[in-house]
């Protein structure tokens, strides 16, 4: 698929950040956090699928996620991950910093405050 | 609560189980993945179903490598789940001990009292066996350093001075790398300031290389210095100090001792320390290094050696060596005969005496932990019988019993620690209390608590916690429960055996105070006999002084008449009873000796002629001294320099040289430089010149007039009062008659009889401490478990005397348990103390190790504490009211 190639890569660190975000709307299994962020990107992230798992399961480890078997909405057994308030924190100092990130770079880039 | 109890082996087993669970689930995941992908892609996108399988498998990636990296994440989450949990229960176990420690103030402060001050004396014998015994002496290579001394084989001597003809012969010697002779005397240092007297030692320039020690400053001395005509000198690092002020450019200055100048070429470091085995009228410090010429013609013996050992040789081989070179020379001169070599490790030669005494007090002061820690368990046991219903409801609820086990060993753990704690605090006071003892042991000033005593102190408390923790805790894990938990149960099968095991550990602490005691009461004994003993003088109220003429200034005849006139004027001070000189005090180290015959009896062989101690005295010596003249008469003026010579010899001289013969008028000759004869004219009683205990040796008193080659004196004075009183008076006598005369070693004889018996003091003194510690807590603990007994049968005891028993019969069967865990202790403590204090041996004197007085005395001082602690509890047993305890406890 030709289109592929114009897809934007998910910046180094940034996944775990689209992750916890997906995630603060609501508990999802992983497929779910996946179609999320393509359905509100336009599928124009690229991100290999697999490196979500090792992502989730390490913040799991770190005590920002739950996680839960659950049946999901094809009537499945699925594993669904839910946000821990520590999860919040560290979205919002993630979401913080990245926003810092990005008008630091614009400066650079534009010469004006993005 | 019951939840955290859980057995932890079921979890782990359930944790095994997991493991594989958790795989599957992480594989159930990714599958989960792939399936809604392709899924997604052919209700979405239209792919074939097979197509839509292989692109979301593309899409995902290697599933083997996240499948791996989750897994990986999982088996550090239960790993940490692990930990944490174990942690956790950790933590609240020490929480839980920490709480019941404080709510029984008391009862901590007691255990840890008692652990403080075992721990805190041990630490500190520690201190010392560390920094005198382990501790390498501080030289290169200290265990190639030797003493090489001559032996007189016949004599019994076996560190005799060397003369410079035998260790010129030892030079050809392979086992040795170098040998360097040395010896120790001590100056008038005149210049600067106040004249002083210092202490020197010769040493030849191998010396210092042989310890590996190099100049703090300058240099020290260069091989063959000593043969040149240079006058060199080399300070220690204190007195240059003290005497310059620590300034640099002391290179090159000159030092005037006895009048000659010597020039400074170096300072030795601050760290080095050297105490020559034998000392000489020696200050005490060594503080100017000369270089020491030796002549290989000179068969007088002054010279101490020491050697290093060739690589690769050992001691023994060159002992051999020398011994082969001494059968060699023992022919070339008389005075050869009967020698040989002894070697000596320098470590052996330094510590050698003491480290027996310093293992014996660790011995003594381990003894004293075991009783702390018997006690301890006592108590501990004790109020595991208060706890055991607590406990047994734990158990009952379903803690399993190991864990009951660590709980009460955490407990006691924090115990040792805290008792730890406090006592490396006793340990400092301690050693600087011992420090200040001064108790004759070497190295004393390496010994301090440093980071391995403080990790011995460490240790200690851990293992002792862990010796008064198991017992009671293994006990306590064993319950009998359905009698626990019985309201009011006053007789459990477990109470039983905690009380014989309370009795075996109160038997045991007898046991080992009565080894205590009767070391001490034999230590005690010998010190009594040794002061009893005494040395053959009277020591009250005699003042001496050391008095040293420098060679420059008088001639042999000039310094005779100097001491003369000097005695005359200290005689003549008011507050003087009478005064007197000697050229080598008693007790203050060793003097000179000879051999010597009668001329008029056929000469002995060889090797058997008998030696005696050579003594210049000013007449009224003896008088001074208090020492009883037992025939003839003492010198007076008609033994001047021009008469005819004349001696006064021992009680034990006589016996020797004169069996049933009256000496008096009998000639006695001695090759002292030109064969010296002399007649008897006096014999007085034997002075053990070594200190109490030691051996008494010949003396030949000689009047200074006529034996003039000595240009020091020690000046006896006795006095009326206050002996130190008198010092300004004689200082201004001694600087009338030379403005630069310093006088020093000002001490009573008092100071010096005390000195030489402060080992054995000091053994005496530490013992007896150990003893009075050990008896205390023998009695505490004699007392503590007589009272428990009482409390658990106060209900019989009630019955029994409404029943009818006397009183006094109740009270005689309590006291009668308290003398029979007495009996049964001391009957075991006989046996123990008879194989230990075998092993005082040195420190006993006129005493046998095994003396039944003192065993008597001291197992009857002990059982009588015993019963005395017993009456407490037999009193109130005998006090019991039956209708009280009858109507419910």
């Amino acid at each position: 698929m030709p289109a592929q190639l114009e897809k934007v890569p998910v910046l180094q660190g940034t996944l775990d950040m689209l992750i916890l975000k997906t995630l603060a709307w609501e508990p999802k299994h992983g497929f779910g956090i996946l179609r999320h962020i393509e359905q509100v990107t336009g599928e124009e992230l690229h991100v290999e699928e697999g490196a979500l798992y090792p992502a989730l399961h390490r913040m799991h480890h770190k005590g920002w996620l739950e996680a839960e078997w659950g049946v999901s909405e094809n009537n499945r057994r699925a594993r669904y991950y839910r946000l821990s308030s520590e999860g919040e924190r560290a979205l919002r100092k993630q979401v913080k910093d990245w926003g810092r990130t990005v008008r630091v770079i614009s400066l650079v880039l534009e010469g004006v405050p993005a | 609560m019951s939840g955290r109890w859980a057995p932890r082996a079921q979890l782990r087993l359930r944790e095994i189980l997991f493991r594989r669970d958790v795989d599957e689930a992480i594989d159930e995941e990714l599958q989960y993945h792939v399936e809604m992908r392709a899924d997604q892609l052919a209700r979405e996108a239209g792919f074939p179903p097979e197509a839509a399988k292989a692109e979301a498998l593309r899409r995902f990636g290697n599933p083997v490598d996240y499948r791996r990296q989750c897994r990986d994440t999982e088996r550090r989450r239960m790993r940490r789940g692990r930990m944490r949990s174990r942690f956790e229960s950790i933590v609240q176990d020490v929480r839980f001990a920490l709480r019941g420690a404080l709510r029984e103030p008391g009862f901590t402060a007691v255990v840890v009292g008692t652990l403080a001050l075992a721990v805190g004396a041990i630490t500190a014998i520690f201190s010392v066996v560390s920094g005198v015994v382990l501790t390498p002496l501080p030289y290169e290579n200290p265990d190639g350093i030797m003493m090489v001394w001559e032996e007189n084989v016949p004599r019994g001597v076996q560190t005799n001075v060397a003369s410079p003809a035998n260790y010129h012969a030892w030079l050809e010697a392979e086992s040795f790398s170098d040998l360097a002779p040395f010896m120790p005397y001590s100056s008038t240092l005149t210049g600067e300031g106040e004249a002083e007297r210092v202490g020197v030692v010769r040493a030849s320039p191998e010396f210092f290389s042989i310890l590996g020690i190099r100049a703090h400053v300058g240099r020290l001395f260069f091989p063959g210095e000593e043969d040149s005509e240079a006058q060199v000198a080399v300070l220690d690092h204190g007195f240059w100090q003290r005497r310059f002020g620590g300034d640099p450019a002391v290179l090159g200055r000159s030092v005037n001792l006895n009048g000659d100048p010597y020039e400074v070429v170096g300072v030795l470091p601050a760290s080095f320390r050297f105490e020559p085995p034998l000392a000489f009228n020696s200050t005490g410090t060594e503080e100017v290094w000369l270089p020491l010429s030796t002549d290989p013609s000179q068969r007088g013996r002054y010279l101490q050696v020491l050697g290093r050992l060739a690589p690769g040789t050992t001691r023994d081989q060159a002992d051999a060596e020398l011994d082969v070179i001494a059968v060699r020379y023992e022919d070339e001169a008389d005075s050869n005969a009967g020698y040989r070599v002894n070697v000596v490790p320098l470590y052996e030669q330094v510590v050698g005496e003491s480290r027996s005494l310093i293992l014996i007090l660790f011995g003594a002061v381990g003894i004293v932990l075991l009783i702390a820690a018997a006690n301890v368990a006592n108590l501990l046991l004790a109020r595991a019988t208060r706890r055991e219903r607590e406990l047994a409801v734990r158990i009952a609820i379903g803690a399993r019993g190991s864990r009951v086990v660590r709980l009460l060993l955490i407990e006691s753990l924090l115990l040792g620690l805290a008792g730890g704690a406090v006592g490396v605090a006793v340990a400092f006071g301690s050693v600087r209390m011992l420090l200040a003892l001064g108790p004759e042991i070497p190295r004393l000033g390496e010994v301090n608590v440093d980071g391995a005593v403080l990790a011995f102190a460490f240790v200690v408390s851990l293992l002792t916690a862990l010796l008064f923790g198991v017992l009671p805790a293994l006990r306590a894990a064993r319950p009998n429960l359905g009698e626990a938990l019985k309201e009011g149960a006053a007789r459990g099968g477990s109470r039983r055996g905690n009380v014989r095991a309370r009795h075996a550990l109160v038997a045991a602490e007898v046991a080992m105070s009565l080894t205590l005691l009767a070391g001490a009461g034999l230590l005690l004994r010998s010190f009594q006999t040794l002061l009893d003993e005494g040395v053959g003088l009277e020591t009250e109220r005699v003042l001496t002084i050391d008095v040293q003429l420098s060679g420059n200034d008088y001639s042999d005849s000039e310094r005779a008449l100097f001491f003369e006139e000097l005695v005359d004027r200290v005689a003549a001070l008011p507050g003087v009873a009478s005064a007197g000189g000697i050229t080598a005090l008693p007790l203050s180290g060793m003097g000179i000796g000879t051999s010597f015959f009668d001329p008029d009896q056929p000469l002995p062989e060889a090797g058997s002629i008998p030696v005696a101690d050579i003594r210049p005295v000013h007449r009224d010596y003896h008088l001074t001294m208090g020492i009883p003249l037992l025939n003839g008469r003492i010198f007076d003026a008609r033994d001047g320099a021009d008469a005819p010579t004349t001696v006064v010899i021992s009680a034990a001289t006589a016996e020797n040289v004169f069996p049933n013969i009256n000496p008096i008028g009998r000639r006695l000759s001695m090759p002292w430089g030109d064969t010296l004869v002399a007649e008897v004219i006096g014999v007085v009683a034997d002075v053990r010149h070594e200190g109490p205990g030691t051996d008494v040796r010949s003396k030949l008193y000689w009047d200074h007039r006529q034996f003039q080659e000595f240009s020091f004196m020690t000046l006896v004075v006795r006095t009326t009062g206050e002996p130190t009183a008198l010092v300004p008076n004689i200082r201004r006598e001694v600087q009338a008659m030379d403005a630069d005369l310093p006088i020093y070693n000002v001490r009573t004889m008092e100071a010096y009889l005390s000195d030489s018996v402060a080992r054995n003091r000091f053994a005496l003194l530490a013992f007896a401490a150990f003893a009075a510690v050990a008896l205390m807590l023998s009695v505490v603990g004699v007392y503590g478990v007589l009272s428990y007994a009482v409390s658990l049968r106060t209900r019989e005891i009630g019955i029994r005397v409404a029943l009818g028993a006397g009183r006094k019969a109740i009270g005689r069967m309590i006291l009668r348990q308290g003398a029979v865990v007495a009996g049964i202790g001391l009957l075991a403590g006989l046996a123990g103390a008879i194989a230990l204090t075998r092993l005082l041996g040195g420190l006993l004197y006129g005493v046998s190790p095994t003396d039944p007085l003192t065993f008597g005395l001291m197992t009857a001082l002990l059982f009588g504490t015993a019963l005395a602690a017993s009456w407490v509890p037999a009193r109130r047993a005998a006090r019991t009211d039956p209708a009280s305890v009858l109507r419910g406890e």
